[in-house]
């Protein structure tokens, strides 16, 4: 029998080849994930729902199909979270939310459709902000999620508890989305790697909607290499989802080993340093030397309007929002928590000239971004400009900068919502005293994925960042139970 | 100031005397003092924002809205 605290230590790319050769079993790894689950998410509260018995059942079938030379691929047998917005047929699907507490949905997500047919295993559904409008997974109705580095601190959001499980190891992989920040943010906060594709290349049907424009399903991982193979099971058109594109989808693990050397990689001149604590600007700037040390070439850019992304952004989020949450904003105002509520009724007030102003501005940021993607191949910035903030102090001014954290977090992810580029978020160091994860974002162009995984990839293997464990799985791993309360 | 930087400007104006009773009119619920008035300090800092946009620019571009024609599979 193997040891289940080293079997959750796993990436998908070392424990995929061990379920394909068939020295560990499916079943073996997903009841070692929801013993961990159950010993350990009490302290996070990352599950809104584990579905312990259909994810025993969904191993023993790959374990008997695996098991009878019909390996479906690198997922098949790999146990993953869902953040909790995307519909699993016949288990709810809440948003976070009391409003949709009793939604059962009748059929998968397209995205969920797509790893089941890759073989993953469902281990549950994962806790969020509340209609995933926010950064910081403080939950009104499921409790808040904790940060594995630093339980006194917020994991990010929305996608919030699957960027925790990730990170202490709940699941191997999981599913998030992101309409501001919210698959990079959670990701920079909790030490994961978090990719925002482009918008089209992977399906929103199924997954419910935040703002129809600006939503992007997009997987959190251990590593660049399972970002990857997370990527591959779920992007392609779809004819449930009319904004997808018809591009081939290519080999996204095919690029990883090649390097930087020779590439040129873009520092913003605007916007993106101009507010940064002064930690996570040394790791960034560390992490920028490393890349060139590497072998890339980095040069200035111009992003001249991106300094309005942020605006423009949060008012196309907020117009949609209220567009689609109205006849509950007007019958059901009591059931929302209240931040929540003050933002979607914020979109309310907005008239629909600011509106079209802000889209004219999302298509001059893209202009900026197609003339800086004309010189460089990728950009690189901060992910988010803070590290983790404590929870219940997310709303007051605080931290080295005394901004208030989430009037910023979205500030440097969001101008990738609204031009549709893809971009990734890899751990590039953690901050000094407080030990919390900071992450490097990497922006391409449209459909650049390759592009960004192997620049991230690049970095990831020149660095130790990765083989960093949170308290709370470092105790696992070595074997001893984390008392509860106890585990920072 | 532009067309539409001075349009935002009067209807700011007319806005900051009247706010908390136009926030109640389009929420269309009972909200609080403090509700009303955080909600209309908050669209007031926006709409200020959008007024900072860079007029000329938003002349000569068309927003990206437009149908999909979507997968044809």
């Amino acid at each position: 029998m193997t040891d289940v605290t080293d079997l959750c230590a796993l990436e998908i790319s070392e424990v995929g080849p061990l379920l394909r050769e068939r020295s560990v079993s499916p079943v073996e790894l997903t009841d070692s994930y929801l013993e961990r689950i159950a010993r350990f998410d009490p302290q996070l509260n990352s599950y809104i729902r584990v579905m312990a018995d259909e994810a025993r059942v969904a191993a023993r079938e790959a374990e008997t199909e695996i098991g009878r030379g019909a390996w479906r691929g690198p997922l098949h047998g790999i146990p993953l979270g869902i953040k909790d917005l995307f519909d699993v047929a016949g288990v709810p699907n809440t948003m976070g939310s009391k409003i949709l507490r009793d939604n059962i949905p009748t059929r998968d997500a397209t995205v969920v459709e797509r790893l089941k047919t890759a073989g993953a295993v469902i281990l549950g559904k994962q806790n969020l902000h509340e209609f995933a409008f926010g950064i910081t997974s403080e939950n009104p109705h499921y409790g808040v999620v904790r940060n594995p580095w630093d339980l006194d601190r917020v994991p990010g959001g929305s996608s919030g508890g699957t960027a925790a499980a990730v990170a202490a190891g709940l699941c191997a992989a999981g599913m998030g989305s992101d309409t501001g920040a919210s698959v990079r943010a959670p990701a920079s906060f909790c030490g994961t790697v978090g990719l925002k594709p482009t918008y089209g290349r992977v399906s929103r049907a199924g997954a419910l909607p935040l703002a129809w424009s600006l939503d992007h399903p997009g997987p959190l991982a251990r590593s660049v290499a399972d970002c990857a193979l997370m990527l591959q099971a779920i992007a392609g058109a779809d004819q449930r989802d009319p904004a997808t594109s018809l591009l081939d989808v290519p080999d996204f693990s095919a690029n990883l080993d090649q390097g930087v050397r020779g590439l040129r990689l873009g520092i913003p001149r605007e916007y993106f340093f101009d507010i940064v604590e002064p930690e996570v600007k040394r790791l960034i700037d560390l992490a920028v030397a490393t890349l060139e040390r590497l072998g890339a070439e980095i040069e200035e850019v111009s992003l001249p309007h991106v300094e309005h992304a942020q605006v423009a952004g949060n008012i196309i989020m907020s117009s949609e929002a209220a567009a689609w949450h109205d006849t509950w904003l007007r019958e059901r105002p009591g059931d929302y928590g209240a931040d929540v509520l003050q933002r979607i009724r914020g979109g309310l007030l907005v008239r629909a000239t600011e509106y079209l102003h802000s889209q004219q501005m999302r298509a001059l940021i893209q202009q900026d971004f197609a003339s800086a993607f004309a010189r460089v191949q990728a950009v690189l910035s901060p992910t988010v400009p803070l590290v983790a903030p404590p929870i219940g102090r997310t709303q007051e001014p605080g931290g080295p900068l005394n901004v208030v954290p989430r009037s910023i977090a979205n500030r440097t992810t969001v101008p990738c919502n609204l031009t549709g580029m893809p971009a990734i978020s890899v751990p590039c160091g953690f901050s000094e005293p407080e030990g919390m994860p900071v992450g490097l974002q990497i922006m391409g162009p449209a459909f650049a994925e390759p592009m960004i995984l192997r620049v991230a990839a690049a970095y990831e293997a020149a660095t130790e960042w990765r083989t960093r464990r949170p308290p709370i799985g470092a105790q696992a791993a070595s074997g001893i139970a984390a008392a509860p309360g106890n585990s920072t | 100031m532009c067309g539409a930087q001075a349009s935002c400007q009067a209807f700011l104006a007319a806005w900051s005397n009247d706010g908390m009773e136009e926030v109640r009119r389009i929420v269309g619920v009972d909200l609080t003092d403090g509700e009303a008035e955080a909600l209309a300090t908050y669209y007031a800092n926006l709409a200020r924002s959008v007024a900072a946009f860079p007029a000329d620019n938003l002349k000569r571009t068309e927003p990206p809205l437009r149908s999909i024609p979507g997968p044809a599979l």
